[in-house]
C-alpha cells in the first residue's frame, strides 16, 4: 500500500543555529534549546521538509533514524505538517531585523562620591534615550547616598537600574527591601563582601526587585566569562540584536568616575570625557560604534559555535582584518569538541547576571 | 506637538513613546485619570491647560486615541452634599465636550483611531464582516433555555462568550472571569427557564486563530497555534506559562485583506486588531474586531516592531 506523502515545516519561531559539530534549535517562544546533529540541521533548514524525497535517497537503516528525527521535531513542536506544499508560503519566515528607540540603551556609571558629576552624566544618559542603568559604587555609601542617586532616576527615562555596593555595616535586608519599593526602578541590588549571602525579592511582581547579598568580593576589573549553559539567555530581541550586531557592545556605553567614556567597563581605549564634551559628541566618533558590529559571526570561534545567538560575551575582540575578529582569552566553552573546561555542577551562578556584569 | 489618548498601564504606549523621544518628537500624553484644568471652545478657540501648559488644540500635528478618556468633572465635583446628585449631570456634561474634542481632532488633524468608533460592537461587526463576504459563527442572544436548547441541538458544538469585553472579577472568593468557554448539555440543564442576556455561538473547528493587527489599512497577522494544547484549545487566553502557544507570523491571502478592508471603511477604522479562525478546510471565519485591542502580543513574537510604526505614522503628518 502506498502511504501519502507527508511536508513539514519549522516553526518560524524556532531558529536553527548549526555550530562546528552539532547546532542547536533554539526555542524563541519557550525559551529553551535542543541540541541537534548537523545531518539533521541540513533537514530542517528545508522550506518545507518532504518526508518522500527523504525516503527516496535513504536506506532502511537511515530511514529509521530519519523517523526518528521526525518524531523527535514533532514531539517538541518544532515541526508542524502542512496539507499542501503550496500552504508553506502563508507562514514566512520572522524578519530578523534589530532596533532599538535610544542612541544608547544600557550604561554603566562608576560612582565615586562626585555626585555633581553623576548628575551631568545622567542628563548625557537621557539625551541618548539610555533605559538600563547599572551603577558601580566604588566608595563605600550609606543608603542615603544611593537615595540621592535613585531620585535623580524616579523621574527619568532611565527605567532599570542595577547597583553593585560593598557591605556598610548599616545594611540589612529589611532596610533594603524598604528603600527598593520606595523605588520600584530598582532591578538587582548586589552588596560584595557581606558577611552572609542571601537572595531576596522585593513584593514587586514586574520581575524586579531583587536583592544580592554576597560574601564574594567584588573586583570591577574582572571579565566574568560565561561558564554553562544557564547564563544563556533566549528571546527574540537577544537573538536579532545578536544576529545582527555585537550584543554586549551595541548601544552600550561606561562612563569612568571621573567621566572618561568607553565602549565598556572593560574596554581600554577612551573616547573622551563627559566633563568637557557631549556624550553623543563622543558616542559618534566613528570608532566608539565600530565595535558595535563586530557580531559573532565575524569573531573566530564564536562564528562556529552553535550558543552565537544567545550568548552575551564581555569579552574585547581585537581585529585581524575586515569582519574577522578574534579574543586573546580563551572561552570556557570549545565549541570544536562541545566541551567545557571546567566541571559544570561546581558553579552556581544565576542566570541574570549575564547582562553587562 | 502629538496628542496621545491612553490609560496610565499601558505598555503599548509607553513603548510607541520611547520611539517618538528618539526622533525628538514633542508629545502630550493624557492617562484616564489626566485632568484637565481648563478650557475654552468656541467657534475659532480651541484650548486646554493640562499640566500648566496651555495647548491650543490646532498645535496638534497628529492624534492617536489608543484608550480611556480624559476627564474634566472630578475636580469640579469636590461639593460632598453635591457629589452623588450632580454626578451624572457632570458626566453628561464632560462626554459632549470628549466628544467635540475627539470631532475636532478627527476633522482637522491625522489620527489614529478615535473616541467614537472605540467602543466596539460584537454583533454589528459580525453583521458587516457578513455582508463583506466572510463566515461566522451562527450566534444567538437569549435569555430563554428553551431557545438556548434548540440552538444546542442545531449545532454539534456550542460556546459561550460575553458580550462586551472580558469580564473578570471575584465575588464571595470566586473567580467569575467569562472567558469563552463549551456549553454541555449538562450546563442548560441547570439553567432557570430565564437567565441573563446572554451570547452563544456555534463551536467553529480551528487549525489556528489568527490576530491581526491593522493601522491606515497596513495588516500585520499573527498565526497563534492553539490546538494541540487542551488548556488553550477553546480560548487561547487560558494561557500556558510552561508550554506557551506559538505565535509566527503570516500571511493572509489578498481576497481576505480586501474583505477586512472594507470591514475598516465600513466601521470607520485605521487601527485595531482583527480576531480570525482558519478551520481545518482551510476558511477563514471572522470572529471580531477590536479597535483598542492589544497588539505587544503580536509585535513582539513576530518582530514587527508595531510601535515603531505607530510613532512614524504620528511623526509624519
Amino acid at each position: 500500500m502506498k502511504t501519502k506523502n507527508r511536508y513539514y515545516k519549522l516553526f518560524a519561531d524556532c531558529f536553527a543555529v548549526k555550530g562546528y559539530s552539532r547546532s542547536v534549535i533554539c526555542d524563541i517562544t519557550r525559551k529553551k534549546f535542543d541540541f541537534i546533529p548537523n545531518s539533521l540541521y541540513e533537514i530542517i533548514i528545508d522550506e518545507v521538509i518532504d518526508i518522500f524525497s527523504y525516503h527516496n535517497i535513504l536506506d532502511d537503516e537511515s530511514t529509521e533514524i530519519f523517523n526518528e528525527y521526525i518524531d523527535f521535531l514533532l514531539r517538541e513542536e518544532y515541526i508542524y505538517e502542512i496539507l499542501d506544499i503550496s500552504e508553506k508560503d502563508n507562514y514566512p519566515a520572522i524578519d530578523l531585523k534589530f532596533d532599538y528607540p535610544a542612541k544608547i540603551s544600557n550604561a554603566v556609571i562608576d560612582y565615586n562620591g562626585d555626585y555633581d558629576l553623576f548628575v551631568k552624566s545622567i542628563c548625557q544618559l537621557e539625551l541618548m534615550n539610555c533605559n538600563f542603568l547599572i551603577v558601580r559604587f566604588l566608595i563605600p555609601v550609606k543608603i542615603i547616598e544611593i537615595e540621592n542617586i535613585l531620585l535623580l532616576i524616579n523621574d527619568s527615562i532611565i527605567f532599570s537600574i542595577d547597583i553593585i555596593v560593598d557591605y556598610s555595616i548599616d545594611y540589612n535586608e529589611e532596610c533594603m527591601l524598604e528603600m527598593m519599593l520606595k523605588y520600584p526602578r530598582i532591578n538587582i541590588v548586589t552588596i560584595f563582601s557581606s558577611p552572609t549571602t542571601s537572595h531576596n525579592k522585593t513584593i514587586l511582581n514586574n520581575g524586579m526587585g531583587h536583592l544580592i547579598f554576597s560574601q564574594k568580593e567584588y573586583n570591577k576589573d574582572e571579565i566574568l566569562k560565561i561558564k554553562g549553559e544557564n547564563n544563556f539567555v533566549i528571546n527574540i530581541k537577544l537573538f536579532t540584536e545578536s544576529y545582527n550586531y555585537n550584543n554586549f557592545f551595541h548601544k552600550k556605553v561606561f562612563i569612568s568616575e571621573i567621566g572618561d567614556v568607553k565602549n565598556s567597563p572593560f574596554a581600554k581605549i577612551i573616547f573622551g570625557n563627559i566633563q568637557n564634551n557631549s556624550l553623543e559628541n563622543i558616542i559618534n566618533h566613528t570608532d566608539f560604534k565600530k565595535i558595535w558590529y563586530v557580531k559573532k559571526d565575524f569573531i573566530e570561534v564564536c562564528k562556529d559555535c552553535e550558543f552565537r545567538y544567545m550568548c552575551v560575551d564581555n569579552r574585547n575582540p581585537v581585529q585581524k582584518k575586515v569582519n574577522e575578529w578574534y579574543f586573546e582569552d580563551e572561552c570556557h566553552y570549545n565549541p570544536y569538541i562541545n566541551k567545557w573546561n571546567f566541571d559544570e555542577q561546581n558553579l552556581t551562578f544565576p542566570a541574570f547576571n549575564t547582562t553587562l556584569l | 506637538m502629538i496628542l496621545i489618548q491612553s490609560i496610565s498601564q499601558d505598555y503599548s504606549t509607553s513603548v510607541v513613546i520611547q520611539w517618538l523621544c528618539d526622533t525628538n518628537e514633542d508629545f502630550i500624553r493624557l492617562n484616564n485619570k489626566s485632568f484637565i484644568d481648563q478650557i475654552t471652545f468656541s467657534e475659532n478657540i480651541f484650548r486646554i491647560k493640562i499640566n500648566d501648559k496651555i495647548i491650543d488644540l490646532s498645535q496638534f500635528k497628529s492624534y492617536w486615541f489608543r484608550r480611556g478618556s480624559f476627564d474634566f468633572e472630578s475636580k469640579l465635583n469636590q461639593n460632598v452634599e453635591m457629589k452623588i446628585p450632580i454626578e451624572g449631570y457632570l458626566k453628561g456634561e464632560n462626554l459632549i465636550i470628549k466628544e467635540a474634542i475627539d470631532h475636532y481632532l478627527l476633522k482637522n488633524v491625522k489620527s489614529i483611531g478615535n473616541y467614537k468608533t472605540s467602543q466596539n460592537n460584537k454583533i454589528i461587526a459580525c453583521e458587516v464582516a457578513k455582508n463583506m463576504g466572510f463566515k461566522i459563527p451562527d450566534f444567538i442572544i437569549t435569555t430563554e433555555k428553551i431557545e438556548l436548547l434548540k440552538f444546542y441541538k442545531k449545532h454539534p458544538q456550542i460556546i459561550s462568550k460575553s458580550l462586551y469585553g472580558l469580564p473578570g472579577f471575584l465575588a464571595n472568593n470566586v473567580d467569575y472571569s467569562a472567558k469563552t468557554r463549551i456549553i454541555e448539555l449538562s450546563d442548560i440543564k441547570d439553567c432557570t427557564d430565564n437567565f441573563g442576556v446572554s451570547l452563544f455561538q456555534q463551536y467553529v473547528e480551528k487549525k489556528i486563530e489568527l490576530r491581526v493587527f491593522f493601522l491606515n489599512d497596513k495588516f500585520y497577522p499573527s498565526a497563534i497555534f492553539s490546538q494541540n494544547d487542551v488548556q488553550t484549545k477553546i480560548d487561547f487566553r487560558n494561557y500556558n506559562k510552561d508550554k506557551p502557544n506559538r505565535v509566527v507570523p503570516y500571511k493572509l491571502p489578498d481576497d481576505v485583506i480586501e474583505k477586512l478592508k472594507k470591514i475598516n471603511q465600513e466601521l470607520a477604522l485605521n487601527t485595531g486588531s482583527y480576531d480570525l479562525i482558519l478551520t481545518p478546510k482551510n476558511e477563514y471565519y471572522f470572529l471580531e474586531v477590536n479597535p483598542i485591542g492589544q497588539f505587544a502580543q503580536v509585535s513582539l513574537p513576530c518582530n514587527y516592531y508595531l510601535e515603531k510604526e505607530i510613532a512614524k505614522e504620528l511623526s509624519n503628518a
